[in-house]
């Protein structure tokens, strides 16, 4: 399903920190945190090079945003080891020194979405190759440029519940949780190099990539969502930027939730299906019921025919 | 490293603590990001320098007496700074002490109470003095300092670090009795800073500085600090400045660590 290119609106912070560098965006066309994200970066002072494997979107934020000199689009599909390549041939073009990393791709697919009982070996490969293996080789890629000594921060975006349990989405959870460990250790371990290194993570966040609710006008979410509202796109960007920037120089190895309180609250989905109570697109509820079914009782839909 | 461009114009800031330390640096940099800033001590002396630093520099301050452990102190202070800016966006509770250092099983009675006083019962009359005030204008955000001891060992410092872990709830509970009213509560958590607190490690009998003995303690924590050095006041009120602007609009009852990686709880 493609979704029109829609920019999406960034409030006017102008972070600290970024006026001589460049900073490195992955998973940057996506008309979600990752166009913020270059946004903000471009309203900071920096440039940008924005990682993306979609060659239209990306023509779209770069029309978008007047095409911009200091925004270099590289297209490549950063999942692969042809990806690496293509982002360390950008860095070497850069003509400034790159001191910002942030790593926007991840998330889960429709078809992904399924009983721990009926996830597959292959689904769990995707998983890691989307949510944590390219995140560690582009931190590790960028990263050895970041080591002389100047200061430099990388955030990886991550997800809540990674530190909980995600019913539904249990190799999205672990994955994502296997990134948050990542970079706390890279914290630790890039520290003396002066390379800081941060988890922001989300909640239920409005973005053009959210799973779409036919009939919710939302109430749901006022119930459940402390601040009575779902995330905007800007309001992660916005907690992105902060973690790359100045602002935040003595701040390394943490993970802030831009939630709206809801990891207070107790479990979010329903005892005994463990459907996830944000979870309001009917097919989508619909299909995990179908699935919860047929593991409950296998052979249920071959009694019905006989 | 200003926070300038955080643009909190036209709103209302409360900070105690205002006089030295993370306090002072706070009041700073919410008015360098354009916020007018009660800036209140119970050393009138600090806060009024405090003050007259903000106005110096072409910002809007008001300096304000204020012992932490009376509620009624509070309600006087935000009833003048309401009277004088007709609002209060922001607290920023950063008074604190380390009072009664030592084992609790020798711990008297009222030593404890008064590190309960000064470290924890201070931050909710803060709270309740601001939040009607808050929940009137539309929504809010208050910023509860707590500390590093909260995540780790802090033997000796019971008076201290159990009403600073008590602080932590507060925020958590608060965030969720004001989301309704979009009144925001986070906790900022610094770790190892340079400040007058930390200095008591390193002073000499007549108060002024062992610079021998302060590397030297500097050098001991850091060598536990992944980024390798002790923090600034300035590094923590920066922290605490994003937490009170809109660009954190959707963060609630959460902790920012100011620890330079010393500490990283899930």
């Amino acid at each position: 399903m493609t979704v029109k290119f829609e920019l999406p609106p960034v409030p006017e912070f102008a972070f600290p920190g970024f006026a001589d560098s460049c900073a490195v965006v992955i998973g940057g066309a996506s008309g979600g945190v990752g166009s913020a994200m270059v946004q903000l970066l471009l309203h900071a002072g920096s440039s940008v090079i924005m990682v993306d494997h979609d060659e239209e979107r990306s023509g779209d934020l770069a029309a978008a945003l007047g095409h911009d000199v200091r925004l270099l689009p590289v297209l490549t599909d950063i999942t692969t080891e042809n990806g690496i390549r293509d982002l360390e041939s950008a860095l070497d073009r850069a003509d400034r020194p790159v001191r910002h990393l942030v790593n926007v791709v991840g998330g889960v697919s429709r078809d992904d979405i399924g009983h721990f009982l009926h996830l597959g070996a292959d689904q769990w490969t995707r998983a890691l190759a989307t949510n944590v293996t390219y995140a560690l080789r582009t931190s590790q890629t960028v990263a050895r440029r970041m080591i002389d000594g100047k200061r430099a921060s990388i955030v990886n975006l991550s997800v809540t519940d990674a530190d909980r349990s995600m019913p539904w989405f249990s190799f999205y959870g672990a994955t994502r949780s296997a990134l948050d460990s990542l970079t706390r250790t890279m914290a630790v371990e890039l520290g003396p190099f002066g390379v800081r290194a941060n988890t922001v993570s989300w909640g239920l966040i409005k973005s053009p990539r959210m799973h779409p609710a036919r009939t919710s006008e939302g109430n749901r979410e006022r119930d459940i969502i402390p601040l009575g509202r779902r995330g905007l796109v800007a309001d992660v960007a916005s907690a992105a930027m902060f973690m790359l920037s100045d602002l935040a120089l003595y701040v390394t190895g943490q993970n802030l939730a831009v939630d709206g309180g809801l990891s207070l609250c107790g479990p979010h989905y329903e005892h005994t299906e463990n459907i996830p109570v944000f979870l309001e697109s009917e097919p989508a509820r619909d299909a995990l019921a179908g699935q919860w079914d047929s593991i409950v009782c296998p052979d249920w839909q071959r009694r019905r025919i006989q | 490293m200003s926070s300038v461009t955080l643009r909190l114009g036209g709103r209302t800031a409360l900070v105690t603590g205002a006089g030295s330390g993370i306090g002072r640096a706070t009041a700073i940099e919410l008015a360098n990001a354009g916020a007018a800033v009660g800036c209140a001590d119970v050393d009138q002396q600090s806060c009024q320098s405090c003050a007259e630093e903000i106005t110096e520099q072409g910002g809007t301050a008001f300096s304000y007496s204020l012992d932490v452990r009376s509620a009624a102190d509070f309600e006087s202070v935000v009833s003048n700074l309401l009277l004088r800016t007709g609002r209060i966006d922001v607290l920023a509770n950063v008074a604190g002490a380390i009072t009664a250092p030592g084992p609790i099983l020798s711990m008297r009675d009222d030593e404890f109470d008064e590190g309960l006083t000064l470290n924890l019962k201070s931050f909710v009359y803060g709270c309740r003095a601001v939040g009607t005030a808050m929940i009137s204008g539309g929504g809010g955000s208050i910023i509860n300092v707590s500390s590093g001891t909260v995540d780790g060992h802090a033997p000796d410092l019971g008076a201290y670090s159990i009403p600073k872990a008590g602080v932590l709830q507060l925020t958590r509970t608060l965030a969720m009795e004001l989301g309704g009213d979009g009144v925001r509560v986070n906790t900022v958590s610094p770790g190892y800073i340079s400040t007058s607190m930390t200095a008591a490690h390193y002073r000499n009998a007549d108060g002024t500085v062992n610079v021998e003995q302060r590397n030297t303690v500097d050098r001991e924590h850091s060598a536990e600090i992944p980024l390798g050095r002790p923090g600034q006041a300035r590094e923590v009120a920066t922290a605490v400045t994003f937490l009170a602007s809109d660009a954190s609009s959707y963060i609630t009852g959460q902790i920012i660590r100011v620890n330079g990686g010393l500490a990283m709880p899930l």
